[in-house]
Order: structure tokens, then C-alpha cells, then sequence
């Protein structure tokens, strides 16, 4: 059975064979520790994990490589800006659209150092307008941060960051963003669009293998650490150094994974932004107008195209769905999707079936998906299996 | 003084920080068409532990530091 993989929001699969070979390549032939050592396969790694930061400096539009902390997720990255900056008493605003790795972190800090959070409102498809009116409302004297995410893990939806941006400049909050679904799929410019930390992981939309995420650092900012120990430098200070990477980076990178991630890297940009861009949008409008056509389906936001699609199927559980297709080679991801608020914004109260597409998915991807869906439908209709 | 001759070939040693800022110093110094190599420092003790620095002709030596200068690329103090 030939495997149909549409959960790329998840992680991106497969990847580019350069991914695979160019970790392959470190594994076998100059896997040195970086920052720990002077010999050449210390210096070999430490090029390629600075070549890195590099790529994902141009890429995104980020001020300095050096201030590109490399931890072990998005959601490490997270953490470790939302617990290195907020203090006692701090407000932060936050979108409707949350995923859980901004939201928990937040409610973390609510009950052990007393930070507070408001949700401010996209509902979603607000225009940039509405949605800066409505974060004005919220905003209080003590709020220091906006926190959002760029594009939402269930839908196609992306706030718009260079008005968020803006507003957020202008009125003295530090705006982070979360680039977990949009990095790769979507364009980012860090500085034009006034953004104070942005955080990614390497194994969704930039095409890198898993074990790594990061955290683009600008200048306004300088977050505590979230752990301590080895940076390889100012080796007799019991304290981490002051400055960056190496503050945030505590323990061994893994140089492997870095280094696939920017041959990930290297793969989109031999594609193009735009193509990439026209090619989720294409693929998710083919499918969009296939389940239309459909007795039962419901799609979410279905005028906003992008890399996610999340239906739901009268009288049938979304996990039955996602159980029924998996059965049938076709890799989805139902239920909740780790975002509760989101869901709560969009309506779908009892979950979804979500469908992310990266760039080797295909629209014959999407006609196999609709012919399998249909072949449910019947099966479901006779009461057979 | 923050460089120092190393050995008789005329090979001076530019001691930076961590691994991260001796390469940004690298790329700085490669964008002024100067090839310097990234070595570890030679320093223990004196230099607060593990340190970072390039390696590169004694001729460019002036160059180099009048660059990193220029690029806000603070050289560690012996």
C-alpha cells in the first residue's frame, strides 16, 4: 500500500534527499562537538552550525547569526523566551489561535509567578484593522509582550504580523512571534515586520530532520536562561556567558540535525517562496472544491487557502475518520490538535480532521484522499467497514 | 595588547571569545578579502577558560584589527 502523507503541520514528510545526505555526511565524516575543542572536527561542526544560523538569518530577515539560539523544538524555544523575559506582574496578550505551546507556558507562569494574559480576537478572518483595535482594547499599562502565532496549526489562517508589528512598536510592547506552521510556507521578514523574537522548529516547513528548533533573537531583547551548563566558552565562571548563542544554548548541539536543517533550507530556496506559496494554495482549493461537492463535509475558513485544511463529516467522529484513513495509507491528524483556543474560535468544538500539505504532496494526493473519503462514506452508509 | 605573534612563520593569533564570535569575525574579515582560520586559544587560566580566535598572516595583522574594529567586534583583552 502506498503511503499518502498529508500531516506535514505535524512534520514534514519525506524529506529532500540533500536532507538526508547531508546528515548523513556529518554523521560519517566531521562530526566533531561544536564550541568544545579546537581540533578539526570541532572546527567542522562549529562551520557548519554557524553556515546555519547564517541560512536562517537570510532567510527570515533576522538582525545577527549570533543571535540565533538553536534549542531542541518550537516549543523549547518558547519557553525558553517566554520564561527568560516575563517577570512578576507582567501582562501579555495573546491570539485566539493559540496552540497549547504558548498558551501552557503562559498558564504556567500565571500560577507560579503571577503574570496575567488576555486573548484578543481575530474570530478569525478579522482585518488587520479590527484585530489592532481590539488588541488596544486590551492592552493594559503593564502589558509587555504580544505573543501570536504567525500562521494557526488547524487552519490556513495568518494574522497579520506587520501591522501587529507596527502597533506593537508604538505602543512599547515586544511582539514574539510563533512560526511553527508558517516557516517555510509563508514569507517572513523579522525586521520589516518589527518582530522582537520569532521561534520555529527545523522539521516542519523548512524540511530539517527533527531534533531541533530556534529562537531569532533581536536586539531589544536579552532573556534570562532556562538551563544552565557547558557553552564551551568562559569554561571557569559557575554563571552561563552573557552573551548570545551561547547563553541560551546550554550542552551539546545536535550538529547532525542542524546541519540537515540547513540543507532543508537551501532545498526551499531552490524552490522559491512564491512557488511554495501557489503550490499549498493550489493544492488546498482543489481539495476544498472536491469535499464541497461531498454529501456531509464542513469545511473550516474555507475562503482562506494555505498549507491546512480541517473538515469534519456529519455523524462521524473526526478520529474515526482519521483511524479510516490511516487504515487506508492516507496519514491525517484528528482531534484537537494541542489547540484548544483555536478550535474554540473556529467552531469546531468536537475536533477535526486536519490536512497539512508540504511541498512533495501532490494534487493526485488530494484526488486519492477524496476517492478514499468517498469510499467511507458508502461503507459507513451500509453499516459496513 | 590583544595579538600576538605565535610562531616564527609569521603567523599571528587574534584572540576573539566564543566559537560564535570568532566566526563572526571570520566572515567579517572574509568580506575584506582576509582568510583567517577559526583555532582554539592558547590561554587556560588567564582567560577565564576555553577561548576562540583566528589565525592569520602576521603581514594582515593591522588590516584585520582596523576591520573588526569597523564591524563592532570586541577582541579579548589578555
Amino acid at each position: 500500500m502506498a503511503l499518502i502523507y498529508l500531516d506535514n503541520a505535524a512534520t514534514s514528510f519525506p524529506k529532500p534527499p540533500c536532507v538526508l545526505e547531508r546528515a548523513i555526511q556529518c554523521i560519517s565524516r566531521d562530526c566533531g562537538n561544536a564550541g568544545r575543542g579546537g581540533h578539526p572536527l570541532a572546527i567542522a561542526s562549529a562551520e557548519r552550525i554557524y553556515r546555519c544560523r547564517e541560512s536562517i538569518v537570510s532567510l527570515l530577515g533576522a538582525p545577527d547569526p549570533s543571535r540565533v539560539i538553536f534549542t531542541m523544538n518550537a516549543t523549547y524555544a518558547i519557553n525558553f523566551l517566554l520564561k527568560g523575559i516575563l517577570k512578576s506582574g507582567d501582562h501579555v496578550l495573546i491570539s485566539d489561535l493559540e496552540h497549547n505551546a504558548v498558551l501552557r507556558p503562559l498558564e504556567k507562569l500565571r500560577q507560579s509567578i503571577g503574570i496575567s494574559y488576555d486573548v484578543f480576537t481575530t474570530q478569525p478572518n478579522c482585518s488587520a484593522k479590527e484585530i489592532c483595535a481590539d488588541i488596544l482594547t486590551r492592552r493594559r499599562p503593564n502589558t509587555r509582550v504580544l505573543i501570536c502565532t504567525q500562521q494557526s496549526n488547524i487552519c490556513s489562517y495568518a494574522l497579520p504580523l506587520a501591522e501587529i508589528g507596527a502597533l506593537c512598536r508604538q505602543c512599547g510592547m515586544l511582539f514574539f512571534v510563533d512560526a511553527a506552521q508558517s516557516a517555510g510556507h509563508l514569507p517572513i521578514d523579522m525586521e520589516k515586520m518589527q518582530i522582537d523574537a520569532l521561534c520555529a522548529p527545523g522539521h516542519k516547513g523548512l524540511l530539517g530532520v527533527q531534533g531541533c528548533g530556534f529562537c531569532l533573537l533581536g536586539e531589544r531583547i536579552h532573556p534570562d536562561t532556562l538551563i544552565e551548563g557547558g557553552s564551551g566558552y568562559q569554561s571557569l565562571s559557575p554563571t552561563m556567558p552573557d552573551e548570545f548563542p551561547e547563553r541560551g544554548e546550554a550542552g551539546t548541539l545536535p550538529t547532525p540535525v542542524i546541519t540537515s536543517l540547513q540543507a532543508g533550507i537551501e532545498y526551499l530556496g531552490g524552490i522559491g517562496q512564491e512557488k511554495m506559496v501557489e503550490h499549498d494554495r493550489a493544492l488546498f482549493e482543489r481539495l476544498r472544491d472536491r469535499l464541497s461537492d461531498m454529501a456531509g463535509y464542513r469545511i473550516y475558513l474555507p475562503e482562506v487557502s494555505g498549507s491546512t485544511l480541517l473538515f469534519e463529516k456529519d455523524g462521524l467522529p473526526c478520529d474515526r475518520i482519521g483511524s479510516y484513513l490511516g487504515e487506508h495509507g492516507i496519514c491525517v491528524r484528528s482531534g484537537y490538535h494541542c489547540a484548544p483556543l483555536a478550535h474554540k474560535t473556529l467552531g469546531s468544538s468536537e475536533g477535526g480532521v486536519r490536512v497539512s500539505f508540504g511541498a512533495f504532496n501532490t494534487k493526485e494526493d488530494v484526488d486519492t484522499l477524496c476517492r478514499t473519503l468517498r469510499r467511507m462514506d458508502f461503507c459507513h452508509e451500509v453499516g459496513g467497514n | 595588547m590583544s595579538m600576538q605573534n605565535s610562531d616564527f612563520y609569521g603567523i599571528c593569533h587574534i584572540a576573539i571569545g566564543s566559537v560564535n564570535a570568532a566566526m563572526r569575525a571570520q566572515r567579517a574579515l572574509q568580506r575584506d578579502g582576509i582568510s583567517a582560520s577559526l583555532i582554539k586559544n592558547e590561554g587556560g587560566k588567564r582567560d577565564g577558560g576555553c577561548l576562540y580566535g583566528l589565525a592569520l598572516p602576521c603581514l594582515l595583522h593591522e588590516r584585520a584589527k582596523r576591520i573588526l574594529e569597523e564591524n563592532h567586534i570586541s577582541i579579548h583583552k589578555k
